[in-house]
Formats: structure tokens, C-alpha cells, sequence
């Protein structure tokens, strides 16, 4: 279960660096169309040059769960504080309040208990499952480094209108979602990303605009 | 009429015709008999009853069912490693489906699925419902928990959750934990002794561990799997020690088949080339005592122990013995006299040994009674009607009297003491049956360093239904917490009938409330669904459930059930073991076997031979033939001394049982050539003797040598103590007692 905050991390890093590379207008558009493959390594490349100036990045959002089989919906809520380089803390403050922090190769996963007392768990993701889940985590840390050449080289980029992007695995099998979609909004953010699960059922998170630092040097 | 011609034909075959006849048809209806009742191969004929019941019933349980698969990496633990490991597991999980109840290697929470949905659905049974505000509390980190990214394709969490809305599985995989009898590391999934370099995948199968055929097929591909994965790899538990001994027994028995087929041709061939092929005909007889005693052993006992026969023909084929000399002797009066002393002085320690409270030894006593002194009579019988009519040509074996012989003889009649008193080792652990290959033995020793060190105390009990048995075990929890040592009983998973019935009863008053919180809105409604169904429709009832199962062996009318406590020092173990009388360490269990055998042959062996004596003492009256009689078997003690010193061997259980061979053979050796040197023999006597004895052992010695290139520890054993310990009593019987009589006489005489 653990292992599931670390993957939602996971793309809302590759949704805000995916926005953040991009400076054009969102717009809502069809979310299953395709189109061709834009970004080579090389754009990609250009565009990343940009986040990196980035320090520190504050960003609220809400989650909804659509668990197809059941036709249900389950909402939730929070926010996520990214330092550069590998530092990510993400906290659901609704409908439970728990959080995950990242930093390096340390997890920090911090509940509480009906009592209202803090119950941390800390782990090594070195240690963890070494299957699909910990080829995610992975490839969040190379999200993390803004390796282009392995976004790149593990992701097929579509557009699918203006300022709104496709992203398939191109190791299917290794891979727990079988797409993601970015919608990026006028102001050169992400506003919407949504994570299609093998299993059919799709996440959709709705950002507000986030708190951004640049680095001065 | 022609019935009645049938009989007159009858009545007048001679009477030798008719008695083979008859003998043949007996041969006929009892081998069908024997081989119509179950030969046993289990190793719980070593054990005393009350040994055996606990064992038996211990590996009844489902608890008992887990092995371990033992993989030996070179550190560090890479990735394609750990994908190659998982991939192997995934695989052998999908061949063996039907045979495999749990694997656990790799983060798969699908193995426990059906357990931890049981567990979940039960927990109003074990519960009072909570307060409506944790209810909330715990309802809210649920879905949380839902609304997070699934890791598989079949949606397994999501499946839990909706059954588990108070995530009470966390608990079961606390108890899990617990219950680890080892201290190892979990990296990527896997149990890990990194100090070692082992990978631990613990396997429960899905039946006990005496169903080898079941097992075949697992543990030939774990077997080939080192090759795909380039690393050793070896299975460890009671299904793989139970199959690894069963299919190294059958391929030495193929070996020792082959050898013992050449051996026996040679010595057919030798026979004949020395004009002795009709010695052949004292092979029936033997068969025929074989039979019919295994078949009237398997009527005693129920059945018929695969050990008993073999060990059991050893000693039966002692009986060979007296249908030599019969045959080649020149005078049947003395050699039958001969004969008896041999006889009775045989049965004594057979005798003895049948009061043994270990079941296999009882068994093979009995079974080895019966066969030789039916071959005995079949022989008395024989040799009345048919073999004195049979010429039989002396060999020409003589033994010329000389001092080195002498010395040799000396040599190992002075080194018998030895065995019992130097530094000989003993191991009359059971273990020591087991055969384990090098690579096996050295994973096995990485594993044990990694188990606690005070075993857990097992207690077998027993109750007409669940209930009941919630019962009883809601005081072994009481008395558990109250002197602080962890257990692992029914208790543990569910409270007494009253009590679920108490828990049952508040959630049905809560039930409306309850069922509102859930009913705030569709989306909950629909998740948490089967969580609302179960609640509807759960009762108290006295079907086990799965989570459960492990604790629990179903009679017909009965269930028995275990329970475990994990004393962390002496002390508690003694504290354990006063509160519950019938309570027992494994370990201990199994180390009991050698005390009991110590036990029984400090008394056994002094009254044998006490026996053996009263016989010669009786039946010759004369001192030295007393004394010369009892030679070879300390020169066989002797030969066998220096046997497992040079080759640092330990004495072990099956020594000492195969030994019983060598026993008797050698007080038979010894009456023989006591009666051949003694004056009233003549030459053609002597050679006559030393042609049977010589004859004899060597066919003892060509039955038992080829188990010298088994590798089973038991089959191995068998082969060197039989085939030394012949040697050593041929040397007693054949150099010994003629060079020392003739020097005795000699020193009189001057």
C-alpha cells in the first residue's frame, strides 16, 4: 500500500515537469485521441532546460478515483512540496490525513492514529520490491533528474491538441498505468492529469496553480 | 472319478515329492498374501508409541507442512537476480498449483487472499464494534487507501478493502510475522540472509509430508532450476527430506541391483566350476521362511515395515548356515547338535531384543524369529529326506596354523573393548538417516543459523468440534498473557463461542448506525458492499475457517488442534512444559530416540550375551569351547573398531541393528569351529566345516557389499558394518580359534 503513494508522487512529478516544460495554453480536450509523436529526445531536451531553474514548487490538488468495475468514485485531497533536486513531500489531507516524503532513497510515510499520535514508517526504496513497483520508483527518480534521454527512451510522447499531451510506456508490461494525460493551462501549468491503471480504473487530479521558486544561479 | 484317481495318484508320490508340493503351493498362496498387505515405509516405526503418536499428530497439521527452497547467491543481490528468482516462483507456482497452498516469495498478496478475506470477514466474531467515530476514522484511511494507484491487473486491493473496511488484515500479517521461527532480512521481496548469501522461500504444501508422489514433480524442478539459474539451490523441510531419501534409496538400489546381479552370477559361476551347483537348492527354503514369516509378521502387526524385510532377510539368511554344514557334512549328528547350539544361541539375543520398546526393532525380532526357525526345520526336515542323498565335495579351504594369523586374530580380539571405550563417536540422532547431498547439508546450516534459539513447545489436543476447542484455548491465552510468553493458539484468532456470540450480538444492535456510515452516500454503498453483505448474513458457527486451518487435523468425530508457545529462554520452556504435561519440543522428541536406544542396550546386550553363554555352557559343558566359541564376535567388534577410526566414522543406529547380523552369525561361526577343531572331528570334518562357514559368509558378504557404493546413510551403513563385520568374524573363525587352540594345546602340553 505503501508503495501506492510513491507511484502517485511519481506522476505528479512527471504532470508537473511535463507542464512546466511546456509553456502553452491548456485547454480541455478528448481524452483518448492520438495523434503523432512530437517530442523527440532533443525537444524534449529544450524544454526541461527551463525546469531546471527551478527550486522549490508548491501545488494543491483533488483526486478522484473512477473504479470502473463498480462504477464508483472515490474522492481525496491534498498537496505536494518538491525541492530540487530529489526532495518531494506529498500529503492527502482528505479523507485521511497521511503523508509520503522522498528524499533520495529514504521514504518516510507518516499516518496517524485514532488517537491523533504521528506513526512513522521509514524504508529504503533499495529494499523494496524489485517487480513493476520498483522499476516506478525508478523511473520517478529518473523524472526526478530530468533524465531526457530516459523519458525519452521509456515514454511515447502524442499531442494530443495543443497543451495536451499523451505519455504510453513503452514497456507495457513493466509499466502499472497504461497511459497518462496532461492538460496544461494558459499560465504554463498543469491543471489536470489523469492515470489510466491496467486494470481500466482512472485517476484524475485537478491542480491549482502552483507556488513556484527559481533558483538564482 | 477322476478325482478319485487324482488322489490315489496322490497318495502315491513319495513322501520328499509330496512334502516339496505341498511346501510349493504354501509358496504360491503366501507370496500372493504378503504382497496383498501393505509394506510400510514410514520412519515413524523408530519411535517409541507415545513418540510416534506426537510426531504422527504433529505432521497432521498444515503448520507443519511449510519447507523452505534455499538459494545461494553471490553477493551483492543484483536485480536480474531477484527477477530471475520471482520469475522461478511465479513459474512453479502456475506448474503446481494444486500441490502448493502458499509460496511466499516476492510481495504477492494474492497467496493470501483467501485468508486474509476470511480473517477480515470474521472480525465482528472477534470483535465488540468499535465507537462510531473510529468507525468514520477508520472508513476515511480506507478509502484513502482505495483511492491510491493499483499495482497488479486484477484489482486484488481493492477487493480486500471493500471486505476490509477496518483493514483488520494488518493484524493477520502482524500474527504472520510471529509466527517466523527465523530472523531473516526482507530485500525486494524476498527473505534474505545477506551474511550468507541465501535466499529463503518458504513453500507450505498442500498435504502431508508422506505423500512423496505428490511431491516428485516439485522438487524435480526446483532440482533443474539451478541450471536456468545458475545458482545452487536446494529444498529443505519434511516433504523434500521425505523425498530426497525415497529417490536416493531407489537409485542406490538400482546400483547395488546391478552389483549384486554380477556377484551373484560369479558366484553361481564359482559354484558350479567347483562342482557345488546343488548347493542351489538351499536357496528355497529361505525364500519360504522369508514369506511366510513376513506374512504372518504383517497379520501381527498390521503391516509390515520395508526395513523389517530387509534387515529381517539378513538374519533369516543366517539360516542358510545350518543347511551348509548339513549339506556338506560328513556326520549329521554332530553337525545338527552344531547346528542347534547355533540356533538357540541366535534366538537368545533375538529374544532380548524383541522386548524393545522401539516398534521396528520388536517387529524385525519377531519376523526374524519365525523365518529362521522355519528355515531351521525346513532344513531338519530337508536334509532327512533329501540332502543326505546329495554329495557335496569339501572345498579346498584349509587353515594352516600360524603365528601372524594369530597376531592379526589377537590384534582385533584386544581392540573390541576399544569400541565401547575410546574415541568412538555415537550418533543415534535420527537425522542421521536422512541422506542430504554437500550442497544441501551447507545451505541447510546457513538456514539454522538464522532460526531462534529456543525451539517453540508444541501441544496436541483434542475437542468434539471448533467450540470446544475455543474453549480450552481461551485459558491457554489467559494463562500465555499472564506469564508473558507469546503463543500461537486458536485463542489467538477467535474468541470462545459465548464471546462471539456476545460480539455478534452488540453489531446487530449497532447494525442501523453502523450500516448508516457506510450509507452516507452511493459511492460508499457500493464499495463496501460485500463488506455490509457479510455482516448480514454472519453466525457463530463450528466450521473452522481458513485462517485457522493451519492449527487444526480433522477427525471423523473429532478435531485435533495446536497450539504453540515461543519461550525465549530455559526457564520458560520448563515453565511451559510444567502447565502443560503433554506439551513437547520437537527436538527434543527426536533426541529422545538415542537416549531410549542407550538405555535399552546397556541392559540388552549384557543379558544376550549372558544368554549365549548359558547355551554353550549347557549344550557343551567344557570351558574353552565356551570361551572359543564367543571369539569371532569380539574380533568382529575389533575389526569394526578399527574400521570407523581410520575412516573417522560414527557408531550409529543402524550399525548397532546390522551388527544384530554379524551377532548371530558369529556365535554360529564359532560353535562351528569349535565343534570342527575339537578332538573327536576328523580331517574331512574340518574341511567340510570350513567350507560351509567360508561358503556362508562369503554369501553374506556378496549380499551386503554392494550397499558399500550407496550413498543413503542407511544402505551405507548396513553395507560396511555387515560386510566388516563379517570379515572380522571370518578372521576370528578361520585364524582365531584354530591357531589359538592348537597354541593353547601346545602350551598344555609342554
Amino acid at each position: 500500500m505503501k508503495i501506492k503513494f510513491l507511484l502517485l508522487v511519481f506522476c505528479l512529478i512527471t504532470a508537473c515537469f511535463s507542464g512546466l516544460a511546456t509553456q502553452s495554453d491548456g485547454g480541455n480536450a478528448p481524452l483518448s485521441l492520438k495523434s503523432k509523436q512530437i517530442v523527440s529526445e532533443a525537444d524534449l531536451k529544450k524544454h526541461l532546460i527551463k525546469y531546471q531553474q527551478i527550486k522549490t514548487l508548491f501545488v494543491k490538488f483533488e483526486q478522484t478515483k473512477k473504479v470502473k468495475s463498480l462504477g464508483v468514485e472515490i474522492k481525496s485531497q491534498g498537496n505536494m512540496t518538491v525541492r530540487h533536486p530529489d526532495f518531494i513531500l506529498w500529503k492527502i489531507t482528505a479523507p485521511s490525513e497521511m503523508s509520503v516524503t522522498m528524499s533520495g532513497s529514504n521514504v518516510i510515510i507518516v499516518s496517524k492514529n485514532f488517537e491523533g499520535k504521528e506513526l512513522i514508517q521509514k524504508y529504503n526504496f533499495q529494499n523494496m520490491l524489485s517487480d513493476r513497483t520498483s522499476k516506478s520508483m525508478l523511473y520517478l527518480t529518473k523524472w526526478l533528474q530530468l533524465d531526457a534521454k530516459f523519458i525519452a527512451d521509456n515514454y511515447t510522447i502524442y499531442e494530443l491538441e495543443k497543451n495536451h499531451y499523451q505519455f504510453h510506456p513503452k514497456q507495457k508490461e513493466e509499466s502499472p498505468f497504461s497511459e497518462l494525460e496532461i492538460q496544461v493551462s494558459k499560465r504554463g501549468d498543469v491543471s489536470k492529469l489523469i492515470l489510466k491503471e491496467i486494470n481500466d480504473d482512472e485517476i484524475y487530479f485537478t491542480f491549482e496553480s502552483p507556488v513556484l521558486n527559481k533558483d538564482k544561479r | 472319478m477322476k478325482f478319485i484317481l487324482l488322489l490315489s495318484h496322490l497318495f502315491s508320490i513319495k513322501i520328499k515329492d509330496k512334502i516339496l508340493l505341498v511346501l510349493a503351493l504354501l509358496f504360491i498362496f503366501l507370496h500372493t498374501q504378503v504382497f496383498a498387505k501393505t509394506v510400510e515405509t514410514g520412519s515413524y516405526i523408530f519411535l517409541p508409541t507415545k513418540l510416534e503418536n506426537n510426531i504422527k499428530s504433529f505432521y497432521s497439521f498444515p503448520f507443519s507442512w511449510w519447507n523452505f527452497i534455499l538459494i545461494k547467491y553471490e553477493a551483492p543481490l543484483r536485480d536480474d537476480l531477484i527477477g530471475k528468482v520471482t520469475d522461478f516462483c511465479k513459474e512453479l507456482r502456475e506448474k503446481e498449483d494444486q500441490q502448493i497452498q502458499l509460496i511466499q516469495c516476492g510481495m504477492n498478496i494474492s497467496e493470501y487472499l483467501q485468508l486474509i478475506s476470511s480473517w477480515a470477514n470474521d472480525y465482528p466474531l472477534r470483535q465488540l464494534p468499535p465507537s462510531e467515530d473510529w468507525i468514520k476514522w477508520k472508513v476515511n484511511k480506507t478509502l484513502t487507501m482505495a483511492s491510491l494507484p493499483s499495482i497488479d491487473r486484477s484489482g486484488i486491493n481493492i477487493s480486500i478493502l471493500r471486505n476490509d473496511p477496518f483493514m483488520t488484515y494488518e493484524d493477520y500479517i502482524h500474527l504472520m510475522e510471529k509466527r517466523k521461527p527465523f530472523s531473516l532480512e526482507m530485500k525486494k521481496g524476498l527473505l534474505i540472509n545477506s551474511e550468507a548469501g541465501l535466499i529463503v522461500i518458504p513453500i507450505m504444501f498442500s498435504y502431508p509430508p508422506e505423500k512423496t508422489d505428490l511431491t516428485k514433480s516439485i522438487a524435480r524442478y526446483v532440482n533443474g532450476a539451478k541450471d536456468h539459474l545458475k545458482m545452487p539451490i536446494t529444498m529443505f523441510g519434511p516433504h523434500a527430506s521425505n523425498w530426497q531419501n525415497k529417490t536416493q534409496i531407489m537409485s542406490d538400489l538400482q546400483v547395488t541391483g546391478v552389483v549384486g546381479v554380477v556377484l551373484f552370477t560369479v558366484f553361481i559361476i564359482a559354484l558350479v566350476c567347483m562342482r557345488g551347483w546343488k548347493l542351489l537348492l538351499l536357496v528355497p527354503p529361505i525364500a519360504f521362511a522369508v514369506l511366510l514369516s513376513a506374512t504372518i509378521t504383517s497379520f501381527v502387526f498390521g503391516s509390515i515395515h520395508g526395513l523389517t524385510i530387509s534387515f529381517g532377510m539378513g538374519l533369516i539368511g543366517l539360516g542358510i548356515d545350518y543347511g551348509l554344514l548339513s549339506m556338506f557334512s560328513s556326520d549329521h549328528g554332530r553337525t545338527w547338535k552344531s547346528n542347534l547350539a547355533g540356533l538357540l544361541t541366535t534366538l537368545v539375543v533375538l529374544f532380548v531384543l524383541l522386548f524393545s520398546s522401539i516398534p521396528l526393532i520388536r517387529q524385525m525380532m519377531f519376523f526374524s524369529i519365525l523365518g529362521l526357525s522355519f528355515a531351521f526345520l525346513q532344513y531338519y526336515i530337508l536334509d532327512r529326506f533329501f540332502y543326505r542323498k546329495i554329495f557335496c565335495f569339501p572345498f579346498p579351504f584349509t587353515f594352516a596354523k600360524s603365528s601372524w594369523r594369530l597376531l592379526i586374530f589377537l590384534l582385533l580380539l584386544l581392540s573390541s573393548p576399544l569400541l565401547l571405550y575410546s574415541s568412538i563417536s555415537y550418533d543415534f540422532n535420527i537425522r542421521s538417516f536422512d541422506y542430504k547431498d554437500s550442497v544441501s547439508k551447507a545451505l541447510e546450516n546457513d538456514l539454522f543459523k538464522t532460526f531462534k534459539k529456543i525451539s517453540p513447545v508444541f501441544v496436541i489436543d483434542r475437542a468434539l468440534n471448533l467450540g470446544q476447542a475455543l474453549e480450552i484455548t481461551s485459558g491457554y491465552g489467559e494463562w500465555s498473557s499472564a506469564n508473558k510468553i507469546p503463543s500461537e493458539n486458536l485463542s489467538v484468532y477467535l474468541p470462545k463461542k459465548e464471546a462471539q456470540e456476545k460480539n455478534l450480538s452488540e453489531w446487530s444492535e449497532k447494525a442501523n448506525n453502523i450500516r448508516n456510515i457506510f450509507l452516507q452516500n452511493a459511492n460508499l454503498k457500493i464499495f463496501f458492499e460485500p463488506f455490509l453483505t457479510n455482516l448480514r448474513k454472519l453466525s457463530v458457527n463450528n466450521r473452522p475457517p481458513d485462517y485457522v486451518h493451519h492449527l487444526i487435523s480433522l477427525g471423523s468425530d473429532h478435531i485435533e488442534f495446536l497450539s504453540l508457545w515461543y519461550p525465549t529462554n530455559n526457564a520458560e520452556t520448563a515453565l511451559v512444559k510444567k502447565r502443560f504435561p503433554n506439551a513437547f519440543v520437537l527436538k527434543e522428541q527426536i533426541e529422545i530416540f538415542p537416549e531410549i536406544l542407550q538405555k535399552e542396550l546397556l541392559w540388552m546386550i549384557p543379558l544376550t550375551l549372558v544368554g549365549v553363554v548359558l547355551i554353550l555352557v549347557v549344550m557343551y559343558r567344557r570351558v574353552d569351547t565356551v570361551v572359543l566359541s564367543m571369539l569371532p564376535f569380539f574380533t568382529a567388534l575389533g575389526f569394526l573398531y578399527w574400521f570407523y577410526k581410520c575412516f573417522h566414522l560414527p557408531v550409529t543406529f543402524i550399525n548397532v541393528v546390522t551388527f544384530l547380523i554379524i551377532y548371530g552369525a558369529s556365535f554360529d561361526y564359532g560353535v562351528f569351529a569349535c565343534d570342527a577343531i575339537s578332538r573327536s572331528a576328523c580331517e574331512d570334518y574340518r574341511k567340510r566345516t570350513w567350507s560351509s562357514v567360508v561358503l556362508a559368509a562369503i554369501s553374506t558378504i556378496f549380499g551386503f557389499a554392494p550397499l558399500m557404493l550407496c550413498k543413503h546413510p542407511v544402505l551405507l551403513q548396513i553395507g560396511q558394518t555387515a560386510t566388516i563385520g563379517m570379515l572380522g568374524t571370518l578372521i576370528g573363525t578361520l585364524w582365531g580359534i584354530p591357531s589359538l587352540s592348537y597354541y593353547l594345546k601346545k602350551l598344555k602340553n609342554d
